[in-house]
């Protein structure tokens, strides 16, 4: 795989994290609660990292990034379902802005830069020679894979926490 | 419900791990299809409290 495609993806996961690990500090640091579309946003990143990590696993393929942009998409639409939801002045804002957008309004942000991301290291794939890449299964891929791994597995048991195994209304 | 969103695609995670693709990519794919059914159960529940 080529470097230059491999630190950009590698650089995307971290990214993701960085964002899932914030929402962490908004949860905890500020007691704001995850609504049920927040969760959904929420597994929307962590299907786009999952996504991505595949192609270190697995060798750069069009299937994986095909994957994430599903992934995004349907954060997107998540996203774009709670804007629509606080759009009304009447209805209450959920949560304190950041930077003076809410954190729904971020995660469109996110996901709409997510799907441009994908779009881009799609055209620098299709004019890099040659086509196929080997996996690469280094140091800093391990540890994207442990963190992307260990954020899945603490919303397990935080949404347990929260929401049982219900589905979270 | 919620959390076995997550549990899939810890599932997903470790058959990356033990280099099974094709489950893997199915099993999010799946997951993909949950989540938007799960959407839906929001987008129509007025009681949501988001």
């Amino acid at each position: 795989m080529p470097t230059f495609l491999r630190l950009l993806n590698l650089l995307f996961i971290f990214v993701l994290c960085g964002v899932l690990l914030g929402g962490y500090w908004y949860q905890f640091a500020k007691h704001q609660e995850p609504c049920p579309l927040c969760l959904l946003q929420r597994l929307g990143m962590i299907g786009v990292a999952t996504s991505l990590l595949m192609n270190h696993r697995f060798g750069i393929k069009i299937e994986h990034y095909g994957l994430a942009i599903l992934s995004a998409l349907l954060g997107r639409l998540v996203s774009l379902r709670q804007i629509g939801l606080h759009i009304c002045p009447a209805f209450p804002k959920f949560g304190d802005p950041i930077f003076g957008y809410d954190l729904y309004v971020w995660a469109f942000i996110v996901f709409t830069c997510s799907v441009l991301a994908c779009a881009i290291l799609l055209i620098i794939q299709g004019f890099t020679k040659p086509r196929n890449y080997p996996p690469s299964w280094g140091f800093f891929e391990k540890c994207a894979y442990g963190l992307v791994l260990f954020i899945t597995f603490s919303n397990v048991i935080t949404t347990l926490r929260d929401c049982g195994l219900s589905a979270c209304t | 419900m919620m959390a076995a969103l997550f549990i899939f695609y810890i599932v997903a995670l470790l058959l990356i791990g033990r280099k099974w693709k094709n489950s893997a990519f199915t099993l999010i794919v799946i997951n993909l299809i949950f989540c938007t059914l799960m959407l839906i159960y929001h987008t129509t529940d007025l009681l949501t409290r988001s």
